[in-house]
């Protein structure tokens, strides 16, 4: 059986091209002995928000799956239910109970369990995180409430408009409150939210937002605030050649040419003089942009070739905050791992059912 | 107040092999998955020898439901076909996993080197 293998791609007159390379019957493996072989994985940039790493050697259908997965299935927690008992602010409760989900929770999704669905589902400290928040605006007798003070959110507004003032309430406004043996059990990862400084909300004199908060645990598919990434994404690492040498001026033209500086000159020495012994090369190709710059027109028009690796993916993960990137992606291989298991048990399961079952 | 009321409902079944004559071709389908593990799991069960063809399908994107159609060589029924390339794919997120492993200790290590490089500096 003659089996092809996908080497790269190729954007020629705005077509894509896949230049193959088909294998002898010895060559051919299965998927898992082909990735013991090639598969590299090497980081690039990793801090507690954002990562970006080489996957080399596998298919576009793994990198995709695991992006899937942490856009869409890796869970977080965050707010899921409010409990308005009092808001006279000018944000409608729907508004307000949005803008609070929204808000990433700095818990580990790990120490909970997810909520059964269905109304017979019941709160409970191992599914339920409760954020408390009251905030009034309550000026005391006399009070303008236009001296400067900022450590309450209290902000002044200039004395020529007559403007009242306003207080502005933020995420760190909202106070965990510990059920049952939460206050032991979680002692280490004390639960906050991630992003202080966010605004939910502003009160003008008077006005008051007095809610409750519960946190569950779920995943992107079922609402974007569980997405634990701002981005998950992955592109393939450009290569680019030369089909014959840029040299002497155009090798000038050609550097000049790309945006972010692809080309470096390479000083060949022969002559010495300026112009003859000059010759353009691909310096840093992860650099480009795939603008197509270079081979629009000067002298890389038919010299350069632009293509990309097609087993070579730039990674990047953005964390939201809740959880460190390298953490989410260690669970999306989890996930993805648990996804074969349990559709393994759901086919012994069915074999059974069919054996006893009996039915016709 | 529910931030989110609307959900979809969870699929009626996980697992479902559409029954015909021939063991050796197969429609399966899958409950709650897609393009995630659909598109995957066609490219690995395509690098097996017993397959004859294999492709797969999410017919609607608001039903719960993702197809495999799985055609083997008379050596092995699809259905154990299938369930190799399952297995398959747990290994291959092991492999992963031990390899992403790996890479961040060697990250870590070289971190680590670069800063006590400055340190000396
Ligand atoms: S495609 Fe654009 S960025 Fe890439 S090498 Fe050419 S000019 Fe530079």
């Amino acid at each position: 059986m003659a089996a092809t293998r996908i080497e790269a791609y190729r954007v020629e007159a705005d077509q894509l091209y896949e230049s193959y390379r088909s294998l002898t019957l010895a060559e051919v493996k299965t998927v898992v002995e082909h990735l013991r072989e090639k598969l590299r994985i090497h980081i690039v940039k990793m801090d507690v928000e954002e990562m970006v790493f080489d996957l080399i050697g596998a298919d576009a259908s793994f990198a995709n799956a695991l992006r899937r997965i942490l856009l869409a299935e890796v869970p977080s927690m965050a707010i899921e239910i409010v409990h308005v008992f009092a808001n006279s602010s000018i944000l409608h409760d729907e508004v307000l109970a949005h803008r609070l989900g929204l808000i990433p929770i700095l818990a580990d999704p790990a120490h909970f369990e997810g909520m059964l669905p269905g109304p017979a589902a019941e709160a409970n400290e191992h599914n339920t995180l409760v954020f408390e928040l009251d905030a009034a605006f309550v000026l005391a007798k006399g009070e303008t409430g236009r001296q400067k003070d900022s450590s309450n959110g209290i902000n002044t507004c200039d004395a020529s408009t007559l403007k009242a003032p306003t207080r502005n309430v933020y995420a760190k406004d909202l106070v965990w409150r510990p059920m049952g043996e939460q206050e032991t059990r979680l002692a280490e990862r004390v639960p906050q939210v991630a992003h202080p400084d966010i605004l939910i909300a502003k009160l003008k004199p008077g006005q008051r937002i007095k809610v409750e908060g519960w946190c569950r645990k779920g995943v992107g598919k079922d609402h974007a605030k569980y997405s634990p990434v701002g981005t998950a994404s992955y592109r393939l690492l450009p290569s680019i050649d030369f089909v014959e040498p840029v040299l002497g001026e155009e090798a000038d033209r050609l550097v000049e040419l790309c945006p972010m500086g692809v080309f470096d000159i390479e000083d060949l020495g022969k002559g010495g003089a300026r112009g003859a012994g000059r010759k353009a090369v691909v310096a840093r190709p992860r650099d480009c942009s795939m603008c197509r710059e270079c081979v629009r027109e000067g002298p890389g028009v038919d010299r350069v070739r632009l293509k990309r690796v097609a087993d070579h993916f730039i990674f990047s993960i953005e964390s939201v905050g809740t959880l460190a990137p390298d953490r989410v992606l260690k669970d999306a291989v989890r996930v993805l791992r648990e996804k074969c298991t349990s559709l393994l048990e759901a086919i012994e399961a069915e074999g059974r059912g069919d054996g006893g079952g009996g039915k016709g | 107040m529910s931030v989110n009321e609307h959900r979809p409902q969870p699929a009626e079944k996980k697992f479902e092999s559409l029954e015909y004559t021939d063991e050796h071709s197969r429609t399966f389908v899958f409950g709650d998955e897609d393009h995630t593990l659909g598109n995957s799991l066609r490219h690995v069960l395509m690098g097996r020898k017993e397959t004859r063809f294999c492709g797969y399908s999410v017919p609607h994107p608001s039903e719960p439901k993702m197809n495999i159609r799985l055609q083997t060589s008379a050596t092995k029924p699809a259905l154990q076909v299938l369930k190799d390339g399952l297995h398959e794919m747990v290994e291959i997120c092991d492999l992963f996993d031990f390899t992403l492993d790996r890479a961040i200790s060697d990250y870590d290590e070289q971190q680590a080197d670069s800063t006590d490089e400055r340190g000396i500096h």
